[in-house]
């Protein structure tokens, strides 16, 4: 798509206004790549950022099988008990 | 010093019950260390962490290669370190009184405090008069 634009000057900002239907919208965030003449506009959609993250925890997760019943105290009780022979409290 | 106020230092048990699947709080684990990732949230451990993960465990060692490797693939995740200087060592017996902690929980406080880390995930109540002090935010 070619667009012809004007930008304007406003504080210490150039401000350049797109049309809606390129689908920027407020707080998206944008990478600009200047190149000799040319500026490219790159969404970053950082949703879909998130949700590869949160895909990639879920396949990282309960990869250790087998019983475990220890509760969080427990589980306190057991290691000061291996390292300093009691529990601390 | 940069400030981690959007990050989360995760204590050793949430760890454990993120990789064992059969434990009754893996769901519960998987649902906590989810809901950081999807706020955005850096991840911090220590290797105080990595040592109770490890000495915790059950399995052979081989097995808890594997279950470390997948801790240390969450994204955005960082290992840090308490402060090494004199000055600060003397801070932990004066944590240990002031929030009743054991001295590796005042070190993990301690790791907080320095790396301006606000949030602290755990499934257990040491951290409770920490938390009741606003110290760190239990997320």
């Amino acid at each position: 798509m070619d667009l012809f634009l004007t930008p304007f000057t406003l504080g210490q900002s150039t401000v350049i206004t797109m049309p809606k239907r390129l689908g920027i919208n407020p707080k998206m965030r944008i990478r600009a790549k200047k190149s000799g003449q040319r500026v490219v506009l790159e969404i970053i959609d950082r949703q879909t950022e998130i949700e590869k993250s949160v895909a990639l925890v879920k396949k990282l997760a309960g990869g250790h099988r087998g019983k475990f019943n220890f509760t969080p105290d427990e589980l306190n009780r057991r290691y000061e008990q291996g390292t300093y022979g009691h529990p601390f409290k | 010093m940069a400030t981690h106020s959007s990050s989360c230092y995760l204590d050793t048990n949430c760890l454990i019950y993120f990789v064992l699947r059969d434990s009754p709080l893996h769901p519960k684990g998987l649902s906590v260390i989810t809901s950081i990732v999807s706020s955005g949230f850096n991840i911090y451990i220590s290797p105080l962490c990595i040592d109770e993960f490890l000495y915790n465990l059950p399995g052979t060692l081989k097995q808890k290669r594997l279950d470390l490797k997948a801790v240390l693939s969450l994204p955005k995740l960082k290992v840090t370190n308490p402060p090494d200087d004199i000055k600060s060592q003397l801070k932990i017996p004066r944590l240990m009184s002031k929030f009743h902690l054991g001295p590796r929980d005042s070190y993990h406080l301690l790791t907080c405090l320095y790396r301006k880390i606000k949030y602290f995930a755990t499934f257990d109540h040491d951290f409770d008069w920490v938390f009741s002090s606003n110290r760190l935010t239990h997320f």
